[in-house]
């Protein structure tokens, strides 16, 4: 007989908790069911003496209290100004990241094929066969979040009750990790070696400070400005989850209600802070905040190797942290770092069947704002007419000004420039990948993917560059040839 | 003390006044011994736990806005400090043992009962009480909460972080733990 079932049901009756059809399903089982119906009685005879339990509170212990109480805190409105970071602004520090000059992060590349006549198989409008997983603008990209948020609100009732599973319980939030969580949680969170007097921002900026409930969330689309802040508040948290709102693909905004529901009442802000950290990684794995990465004004964020397949992506990684040293606003800096010491590119290729004129050119074309992006489309993007020689601007031009189907934050020029360059291929559908980017040059491998169709093509190629950059000495397109 | 009489006090206390948080207090210290208690197995820990819960409280009362139940922020507050407690204790001891419930469960008892425990003389109440002890951190967290503040499976799953689905299988487990460690003992089950 399974009675495992029964265990659950046993348990809500004692609370009252049981429909009247589980009454009847569990009365039935017990009448036929001794070893549960044992169960059962000893079950309510503890529970009885649980309820029945008293205390006597310490005499003295009232005044002990009101003889200790601080000066009490100043009411919190909205998110405060930086205090302790370096630098107020910016956030974050990208170059940190990138060893040298640039880091390859993006990289958009279009199609060039003849938009009329030539290739029965071309249909105008069509999508090109994927060289790299080809999505329209504004389609989610490939993510495990919605496979972990199946998976996760299917077990959530009957998730294994163990130290382990323990914070699983949010659907489609992973958690990766919680390094702190089996540590001691010291009051103000911080953990021992400190020289400064306690309390002081040097003394805080010194030690490292404990985390808690640690939570990975995988962003779909265009995010806020990657970098770390502090929420201290119900307001703080809305405010800044509706940023994502404005960016993220549609199938993304129930992780963040999730949140919400986590978060969103002040009873937890009134004794806890909320950090979110928000980090752009590449193919290697999820990130983590560092067990003992995080001190008052930084955090350092590790990328996990445990899952190889995994896709260049950006998380949103947020933890419980004390509102002893945090404050709502409180911004810091982030670092990354990994296992193997590389930071590798991510690398979203996005193919888009669209007409480019124009030359070919090895020479990078250096891209620093929104304007200088839709100009440069505007002057290259558009293809001839077969037919009447007219050139014409290529009707996708709107998507390709948005990236990963949604217009470019502001954000996005301060920290990192675009780099175009136009190249031609022998054959209709080939397939790159960005090898390394640097000052001096951009390497890719480009495969020969598609062997079915030998019609040439020219491609637009933009890769997402962090650092300094001559725009006078641009980098050179080195082409590798994949093919064997 | 009806709630409207609470929110009064509650929002006297914010402004800074004193004598409105000792009527809260009254109301709510022996609930926050309690909990702490149950969590912590040791009186004078607990009333520690109690102290720095009101302290926490008066501090960060300005901002407190009344849109959720003050006793759930109270029992919130008890819980984590509590715990906390207990893994700084348990660090500092290196004692690994308190989240096994098969391991805590053949750990001998104490051999010095404090007059807190002497008071409680039924034998029954002690058996729980030594079992409640040997229990897993997450399933004292529920079973106190539950049974001690008589919270509801949604207030849990609030103040921990779980559907409320998760607290009502791990309250079930908890249950049945503190079962097989009672019969395990046989101070309680004949």
């Amino acid at each position: 007989m399974d009675c495992d079932k029964y265990l659950e049901l046993m348990s809500a009756a004692l609370d009252g908790e049981l429909t009247a059809e589980e009454r009847r399903d569990l009365d039935s089982h017990l009448a036929v069911c001794p070893e549960c119906a044992e169960l059962y009685c000893r079950l309510t005879d503890q529970t009885a003496a649980l309820r029945d339990l008293d205390c006597e509170v310490p005499t003295g212990l009232k005044e002990r209290i009101m003889g200790s109480l601080p000066e009490q805190d100043k009411p919190t409105k909205k998110i405060k100004p930086v205090r302790w970071t370096p630098k107020t602004g910016k956030v974050i520090h990208w170059k940190r990241w990138a060893p040298v000059a640039a880091a390859a992060c993006l990289a958009l590349v279009i199609a060039l094929v003849p938009k009329s006549g030539i290739s029965n198989n071309a249909a105008p409008g069509a999508q090109a066969p994927a060289a790299a997983e080809p999505r329209a603008p504004g389609a989610p990209m490939p993510s495990s979040t919605t496979e972990s948020c199946k998976t996760n609100s299917d077990s959530t009732c009957d998730a294994p009750d163990s130290p382990s599973m323990g914070s699983f319980e949010m659907g489609g939030l992973v958690d990766p990790a919680e390094p702190a969580a089996q540590e001691p949680q010291p009051d103000a969170g911080a953990t021992q070696e400190t020289t400064p007097p306690i309390g002081t921002e040097e003394h805080w900026v010194t030690v490292s400070l404990s985390f808690e409930k640690q939570r990975s969330i995988q962003i779909n689309g265009m995010h806020p400005e990657p970098g770390a802040v502090v929420i201290g508040s119900v307001e703080s948290l809305e405010n800044y989850l509706n940023q994502f709102k404005s960016y993220i693909a549609e199938d993304l905004s129930e992780d963040l209600q999730i949140l919400q529901n986590y978060y969103g009442y002040e009873q937890f802000f009134l004794s806890e802070r909320l950090l979110c950290v928000l980090v752009e990684t590449d193919r290697y794995g999820r990130p983590q905040l560092a067990s003992g990465g995080l001190y008052r004004d930084r955090v350092t964020v590790e990328l996990t190797n445990d899952d190889p397949t995994f896709a260049a992506a950006h998380f949103l990684i947020v933890a419980e942290v004390s509102s002893n040293v945090f404050e709502d606003g409180d911004t810091l800096e982030v670092s990354v770092s990994k296992a193997d010491g590389r930071y590798y590119p991510i690398q979203n290729i996005w193919l888009q069947r669209i007409g480019i004129s124009g030359r070919t050119s090895s020479s990078a074309t250096v891209i620093r704002s929104t304007e200088e992006l839709t100009e440069y489309l505007e002057h290259n993007v558009y293809y001839t007419d077969q037919v009447t020689g007219e050139l014409i601007r290529d009707p996708e031009l709107e998507d390709l000004v948005s990236m990963y189907g949604a217009p470019i934050p502001e954000w996005f020029f301060e920290s990192r420039t675009l780099l175009a360059f136009k190249m031609s291929c022998p054959v209709y559908n080939p397939r790159y990948e960005v090898l390394t980017v640097n000052s001096e040059a951009v390497t890719v491998r480009q495969d020969h993917y598609f062997y079915g169709n030998s019609c040439p093509s020219t491609w637009l190629l933009l890769v997402e560059a962090h650092g300094e950059l001559d725009p006078d000495n641009p980098p050179q397109l080195v082409v590798e040839d994949g093919y064997p | 003390m009806s709630s409207l009489d609470e929110q009064k006090l509650i929002s006297l206390a914010q402004k800074g006044d004193q004598s409105a948080f000792e009527q809260l207090l009254d109301r709510y210290q022996k609930p926050v011994y309690h909990q702490a208690l149950r969590l912590v197995s040791n009186p004078e820990d607990a009333a520690d736990v109690t102290q720095e819960v009101f302290i926490k409280v008066w501090r960060n009362l300005p901002n407190f806005r009344g849109e959720s139940e003050f006793s759930t922020w109270l029992y919130r507050l008890t819980d984590n400090t509590a715990i906390d407690l207990l893994r700084r204790e348990k660090k500092r001891r290196g004692d690994s043992s308190l989240d096994d419930e098969e391991s805590a469960a053949v750990l001998p008892a104490d051999p010095a009962p404090t007059p807190h425990q002497a008071a409680e003389k039924k034998e029954l109440h002690q058996a729980v009480v030594d079992g409640l002890r040997q229990l897993s951190e997450e399933h004292r967290q529920v079973l106190v909460m539950r049974e001690v503040n008589g919270l509801s499976y949604e207030e849990i799953g609030r103040i921990l972080n779980l559907t409320t689905g998760t607290v009502k299988s791990r309250m079930a487990r908890a249950r049945i733990a503190l079962a097989k460690i009672l019969q395990k003992t046989g101070n309680f089950f004949d």
